[in-house]
């Protein structure tokens, strides 16, 4: 949708994260979500963040699934993980 | 009553996950919508058997092949989705002969909204076009491009050459009633987008300049509609979209409108009927079928785009509502629901309708307004002019109409001005607020084209009114 616009309109981007952020967990969604605004965010972080998680009207995918049904915040993300956001909050 | 934020604990996600499964197939279910989940197949099939359903109703017995005009603005849900689901069901396969296209001819219709934010001259705005041309070129359905500023062009009034528009000023100093607009007709002679902008300079608050660009923007696709012989406009408007307009048109003191402006099917502008195929779905489903699809979005800002939450109230409704929805997905549902409930007023012929909104609005609302309405502390002067307000009404807006005369002072007015008494008997609650935060503003010729008729009807109604008769002689 129109997330791109926050990230100076890079559309996708393969990143590398490390896979032990906090330890001893392994990385979840909500240590992605986190290093996301630190590294990547070019603007108005609350666009995109609220609070720990997304701001309401982000869907995330996790390879095609919605991440509801993977645990939200808790999913921990394996190598090659497909995410994507998709903003539903314009047009029509 | 328990707390969002409860972190789930691990064996409650594991259960979640293995009990679940598609409500169709049974399969892994991987998308959740409301409290139901399905798999990628179940979902699409579900998605655009909705569509489906809703088109139906279309069909008539005697449907022959019509004319159809969509509605695309280009942004990333409802109407890039709907205009693949048109030419789904539009299609007629070769094997099915004797199956008949509900319609034989679509327009698309993609109105530019980049004068508002002066951004003609820039890349982006071209790039931005001509991906929406290429979005209509792929289906083959014909592309009209419009501008915002067109409606100031008298080709979109209807008798087509209606030049003039319509300066409405607003004595904020006074502040005693709000019979002190000033309106005049005149002609102007500047470009069509140095009057938009002086239109939206003109007004102060974002609340209102969206409501003026929604209703330009409505006025332009029902006369175009109208132009190219189009019996429908669908427009994209899903369920999310329409309980956040449900909720900000009762905010806004729309709510006579309001059944008209968020039903599946609108005929109360008699030759085109409105209709919003994508209101049963919520912008989640949207894009998640876009994502599917693989469609790319064209990025098309709005005037509140990037602004916080309290900017205007389309916005914080906007704000309000997916945030709500988030933990309580019934919301939507639930608030479309209710509002479909309401029917819409049965009289509406054109004496009713107000002028901006061309919505229709009910008689004698603006005595209902002046008697709530605490403008200044009771005087025994206030009070005199509210009781005798049929026949004081006239002496005073007369005395205002030749002070009126000096209200415009640049040149480009010529002599022939016809000065507008009452202008906000022709307005509905609402614009009547939204005319409180205006310094001075020129509405376009359809605007004014209609005061000039309704003020003669009402002359000419004044003349002969003692010849009437009255119902119980």
């Amino acid at each position: 949708g129109g997330v791109e616009l926050l990230f100076n309109n890079v559309r996708q981007k393969i990143i590398e994260i490390p896979s032990r952020i906090n330890l001893p967990k392994p990385t979840t969604m909500e240590d992605l979500i986190l290093w996301i605004k630190d590294n990547l965010l070019q603007e108005r972080s609350e666009l995109f963040v609220s609070g720990n998680t997304v701001r309401p009207g982000i869907l995330v995918l996790i390879n095609d699934t919605d991440w509801e049904l993977e645990g939200e915040l808790e999913y921990e993300i394996k190598d090659n993980d497909d995410i994507v956001f998709i903003s539903t909050l314009h047009g029509g | 009553m328990c707390s969002i934020e409860d972190v789930p604990n691990e064996v409650d996600v594991k259960i979640k996950s293995i009990t679940k499964k598609c409500i169709k197939c049974k399969s892994t279910p991987t998308i959740l919508i409301r409290h139901s989940t399905y798999c990628k197949q179940c979902f699409q099939h579900a998605f655009v058997g909705k569509f489906r359903k809703n088109m139906d109703k279309l069909r008539s017995v005697n449907s022959k092949g019509e004319k159809v005009m969509v509605g695309f603005s280009g942004g990333p849900s409802s109407s890039r989705a709907m205009l693949q689901l048109l030419s789904d069901y539009n299609e007629v396969l070769p094997n099915e002969i004797s199956k008949k296209p509900l319609f034989s001819e679509v327009l698309v219709c993609h109105i530019d909204e980049s004068s508002i934010f002066g951004l003609d001259d820039s890349d982006d705005h071209d790039v931005i076009l001509s991906q929406v041309e290429q979005v209509a070129q792929n289906y083959n359905y014909s592309f009209i491009g419009l501008q915002i500023d067109d409606i100031y062009s008298p080709d979109y009034t209807s008798n087509g050459s209606y030049n003039k528009v319509l300066e409405v000023t607003f004595d904020k100093s006074k502040q005693q009633d709000i019979d002190e607009l000033h309106a005049k007709i005149c002609q102007q002679e500047t470009s069509t987008k140095k009057k938009l902008q002086s239109l939206l300079d003109g007004v102060s608050k974002f609340t209102a300049k969206e409501d003026l660009a929604w209703h330009l923007k409505q006025c332009l696709l029902i006369n175009t509609a109208r132009k190219n012989g189009c019996t429908k406009l669908l427009l994209g408007d899903c369920s999310t979209r329409l309980s956040i307009k449900i909720i900000s048109l009762t905010s806004k003191g729309r709510g006579f409108s309001l059944p008209l402006e968020t039903s599946g099917l609108n005929s109360s502008f008699g030759d085109v009927t409105i209709v919003r195929p994508m209101k049963d779905m919520l912008s989640k489903e949207i894009g998640i079928y876009n994502k599917f699809q693989g469609f790319e979005a064209t990025i098309i800002s709005s005037l509140t785009s990037m602004m916080p939450p309290k900017s205007s109230i389309d916005r914080l409704t906007e704000e309000f509502i997916v945030k709500l929805e988030r933990d309580f997905p019934s919301t939507v549902s639930t608030i479309s629901r209710t509002a479909a409930k309401l029917t819409p007023p049965e009289f509406i012929d054109s004496d009713n309708r107000c002028i901006i909104c061309l919505m229709p609005y009910q008689k004698d609302d603006k005595i209902w307004q002046s008697r709530i309405t605490v403008m200044t502390t009771p005087s025994s002067s206030t009070i005199v002019k509210i009781q005798n307000s049929t026949s004081e009404n006239s002496i005073i807006n007369s005395s205002t109409c030749s002070g009126a005369a000096t209200c415009c002072s640049s040149d480009c007015c010529t002599s022939k001005d016809l000065n507008i008494c009452s202008l906000t008997d022709f307005l509905c609650y609402a614009c009547r607020i939204n005319m409180r935060d205006i310094n001075s503003i020129t509405l376009p010729p359809y605007v004014s084209e209609d005061v000039q008729k309704r003020s003669g009807r009402e002359n000419l109604k004044k003349s002969i009114e003692e010849y009437f008769l009255n119902d119980d002689d």
